[in-house]
């Protein structure tokens, strides 16, 4: 998961979950502790031992000032917990991640296994002057949303290349792409019938 | 002797090329004169490898090419077949009767306007229009291919101090055609179907096979016609047709069927066909791993001159070391297409009395070498 995500997580949920607790995304991050507190009743021998520290969990916090008819019974505040804002760094606008690409091939499905995997015959784009290879890919390699490309005769872009992070992490990665191509429509075959009549009458016409 | 020293007339010559993928054989007519069949486009080049060699002879080979002939239309048989028929547009083009069928036409049409290609039909797109074009100039003389069946002789050549040559194609037969113009008529694609690339290959029963007759010399060029059940198709049907023809003709020569594929092996081939230990010239096909050591084994028990234009697969590029972590991590069974053209030539002096053959390999091409002969 990516850090900015993480990031997002901790804060929001936080609060969806307990309006009570006192957890700011501006706090958080600005970089200071975030100091939580519990209400008086449940300070003490009042709190289970067992829910100690599970802010998450419980109504132990209150973010309201004694009245004065509590005064009586006032107690100051003492923090029960602290939470510290995540380590990462904050993320600025407008820096997303990134991905070099080092290597490309344009592949194109040959076989089909029992197994799930498929053979390609791949042709390198980054050095044409590269032979062609043969190679298996498992089925892990394709995103479920591109299984149902995985065809005999259907073609892909496979990328290797270097992904570089929103937090600056550089990592190799490799993608494998199915090419999303039109189905054919009846308008797209007439045009096909038609080219191959007109090349036909063109040669009959010649050899009459 | 060179490479680019060039035969005498009086020599016939089957040059066999090939990389990993890809073949094509040129031949000498005798005078000059010249016929290619099939053709692959070397790495790195953009015209067919019989361009390449003819032209390294410097003696006008290329414009003599009287013969061009597409076995089948797969890719790894016509790539550069159109950059020799615009460079001689006096050749003559023969090609499978079964490509005549107006289906293939549209097969080749789709796959023209398809988003996905096809190497193969696209070059046939190429060839068909360039036929088509030079004949509605009327500038002659491709009029129309010469669609080869059974036993049609695509062309004949004689007279007065020259050896005659007749080319012959074996197939297809007429079932096979029919069958494989239902083929093209499957193949047509379907109003919602999904546009993918041209891959099957059954069509290899369709294959034009050729009887060549050089002087008092016999050749088999077996293209990748396949042996099927049915008596009336693939080498059954040949071995019917030869025995009813030419009983008593046996080739000196033979250009393995189908990379020496054990789909193409007929016993009765090797026995009523070939003279025993005749010349033998295989061609790589690494996408499907032909020939494999077992093929090899096995073509090798039926002659000791069995010679291959390329021998396994190519040497993987140089780059980066990450990239290449990375690609064995993800893919198993990789193998690399060998871009290097071997090529492996027989010579025959028709005129004199000596028939003896002289072989030669270059660019990597190879004798096997059998355990049996002391070899690897």
């Amino acid at each position: 998961m990516k850090p900015k995500e993480s990031f997002d997580t901790f804060s929001r949920g936080q609060n969806e979950q307990n309006k009570n607790v006192l957890s700011t995304t501006a706090a958080a991050s600005s970089g200071h502790p975030i100091f939580e507190y519990a209400s008086t009743s449940s300070l003490g021998a009042y709190q289970p031992a067992s829910k100690l520290g599970s802010t998450a969990a419980q109504p132990l916090v209150s973010t309201k000032p004694p009245t004065s008819t509590e005064s009586e019974n006032f107690r100051p505040e003492v923090p029960r917990g602290v939470a510290v804002p995540p380590k990462f760094k904050p993320i600025r606008s407008g820096r997303n991640a990134s991905l070099l690409t080092r290597q490309l091939w344009e592949g194109t499905v040959t076989e089909l296994r029992d197994d799930g995997s498929f053979v390609a015959v791949l042709a390198d784009k980054t050095d044409p002057g590269n032979s062609d290879e043969i190679a298996a890919f498992s089925p892990e390699d394709v995103t479920d949303d591109e299984v149902r490309l995985v065809k005999v005769g259907s073609s892909f872009y496979w990328i290797i290349g270097s992904e570089r992070t929103p937090t600056g992490v550089i990592k190799t990665v490799s993608m494998v792409r199915f090419r999303r191509v039109p189905a054919w429509t009846q308008s797209k075959l007439k045009r096909a019938a038609e080219l191959a009549r007109h090349a036909a009458d063109s040669g009959r016409d010649e050899k009459e | 002797m060179s490479r680019s020293t060039p035969p005498g007339s009086d020599e016939f010559e089957i040059s066999v090329l090939g990389p990993g993928r890809g073949e094509c054989v040129v031949i000498h007519l005798g005078r000059n004169e010249w016929c290619v069949v099939d053709s692959f486009v070397p790495h790195g080049q953009s015209e067919s490898a019989a361009i390449e060699y003819l032209s390294s002879f410097e003696n006008g080979a290329l414009h003599n090419i009287q013969l061009i002939v597409a076995t089948h239309w797969h890719d790894d048989h016509v790539r550069g077949l159109a950059s020799i028929l615009r460079r001689v547009p006096t050749a003559g083009f023969a090609c499978s009767d079964a490509l005549s069928s107006p289906n293939f036409r549209k097969l080749v049409a789709t796959a023209v306007t398809s988003m996905q290609g096809e190497p193969g039909a696209e070059e046939f797109a190429n060839i068909l229009g360039l036929i088509d074009s030079v004949s509605s100039r009327r500038s002659k003389p491709l009029a129309s291919p010469v669609w080869a069946v059974e036993n049609r002789q695509l062309f004949y050549t004689f007279g007065a101090g020259r050896f005659p040559v007749r080319i012959i194609a074996l197939s297809p037969s007429d079932l096979t055609k029919r069958l494989a113009m239902e083929d093209f008529a499957q193949q047509l694609p379907k109003a919602g179907d999904s546009q993918t690339r041209l891959t099957s290959r059954n069509e290899n029963h369709a294959s034009v096979a050729l009887w060549i007759e050089a002087g008092p010399l016999r050749a088999l060029l077996g293209a990748d016609l396949e042996h099927t059940a049915n008596p009336r198709t693939g080498w059954k049907a040949v071995l019917t047709c030869h025995e009813g023809s030419r009983p008593d003709q046996l080739a000196a020569f033979l250009k393995v069927p189908h990379h020496g594929s054990k789909t193409a092996e007929v016993p009765e081939m090797w026995t009523t066909m070939l003279e025993a230990n005749p010349i033998a010239v295989v061609t790589s096909f690494t996408p499907s791993g032909l020939p494999g050591k077992a093929d090899l084994r096995r073509l090798d028990k039926r002659t000791t001159r069995l010679y291959q234009t390329t021998l396994g697969t190519g040497k993987p590029p140089s780059r980066d070391p990450s990239v290449e972590r990375m690609m064995k991590q993800v893919v198993k069974d990789r193998q690399v297409v060998s871009g290097k053209s071997g090529h492996v030539r027989v010579r025959w002096p028709i005129g004199g009395n000596a028939m003896a053959p002289a072989i030669e390999v270059f660019n990597g091409a190879e004798k096997y070498q059998s355990a049996r002969r002391g070899g690897n």
